[in-house]
């Protein structure tokens, strides 16, 4: 008659045996190839986080260049055509003046104390003209 | 356990990666380097662009104000001008009968002011002659102005003496 406790023991040794089944596969393909995908997977990722963040730097770059204003000659036209237009007619008055004899000079007939001119520093001596 | 073969595989994977990381990197560090490279000859080329830019105005300006400025220089007196500006204003004098000496004849350089021809004359003849003469002295076509004039009447006589300081403002561009 079978004893059941040579059943169950019978049934442990089968199963130990069955958990003591070594594994003779030295490479697992799945596993490598699914890491190498990931490790990739990876790499793109940070590259491309990277490279987005370099074409956002640079996408909006302004260069702001400031010429030295200060330093750079500017031409006034209008007060140059204004300079120009005083001194032709100083020339013309000049001119007439030197040209025309007699000279139409406009001469005080009285008395003067002081001759008058467009000098910043005018004398006259106290004696009359 | 692991074999030789596993072990040779696994330093040659590890070793890839670590170069290819290594380039990887490098490679990113070389794109920024470059980036701050851009950076500064983008604004050279501004800069460049800019003083073109500058000079093309400055020289239509230069051209279109050729001719004003060649006439007003005219008007501006140059130190090799001296001798001919002297005897003008002599003849001025003669032509209204107006004895004339030039006293004194300098470079000066006011201060705020450009440098001018400071010239001392002494003017002797009648009243209205003296008075035409320092009239026309004023108008000269240069940029002087009389600085400073004393006029005096010569006692015993009729004629009038004039102590008269022009100032002619040099140009200095020819000189």
């Amino acid at each position: 008659m079978i004893d059941p406790r040579d059943i169950l023991k019978a049934a442990k040794a089968a199963v130990r045996a069955d958990q003591g089944y070594k594994e003779r596969h030295l490479i697992h393909p799945k596993r490598e190839w699914l890491m190498g995908l990931l490790v990739f997977t990876a790499m793109l990722l940070v590259a491309s986080v990277w490279a987005a963040w370099l074409y956002n730097s640079y996408k909006d770059v302004r260069v702001e260049v400031s010429t030295n204003t200060e330093s750079v000659p500017t031409l006034q036209t209008a007060m140059m055509g204004d300079v120009l237009e005083y001194y032709r007619q100083r020339e013309a008055r000049f001119d007439q003046m030197y040209n025309s004899t007699p000279l139409q000079v406009s001469v005080p007939t009285t008395t003067i104390e002081t001759a008058a001119s467009t000098t910043t520093s005018t004398t006259t001596s106290s004696q009359d003209l | 356990m692991l074999t030789k073969k596993t072990k040779i595989i696994a330093s040659i994977s590890f070793s890839s990666l670590l170069l290819t990381g290594f380039a990887v990197f490098m490679l990113l560090f070389l794109i920024k380097q470059q980036g701050a490279t851009l950076e500064k000859q983008l604004v050279a080329t501004a800069t460049v662009t800019a003083q073109e830019q500058l000079h093309r105005d400055l020289a239509r300006v230069a051209e279109m104000s050729e001719a004003d400025r060649a006439a007003l220089q005219t008007y501006f007196l140059s130190e090799s001008e001296t001798i001919d500006f002297l005897a003008l204003v002599e003849d001025v004098a003669k032509k209204q009968n107006t004895a004339i000496t030039t006293d004194a004849l300098q470079v000066v350089e006011p201060e705020n002011q450009p440098r001018a021809l400071e010239i001392t004359l002494s003017l002797e003849g009648t009243k209205r002659n003296l008075l035409e003469t320092i009239q026309i002295i004023e108008t000269l076509p240069y940029a002087s102005y009389v600085q400073n004039l004393n006029v005096s009447k010569v006692t015993e006589s009729n004629q009038s003496k004039a102590a008269l300081t022009l100032y002619v403002i040099l140009n200095e561009a020819y000189d």
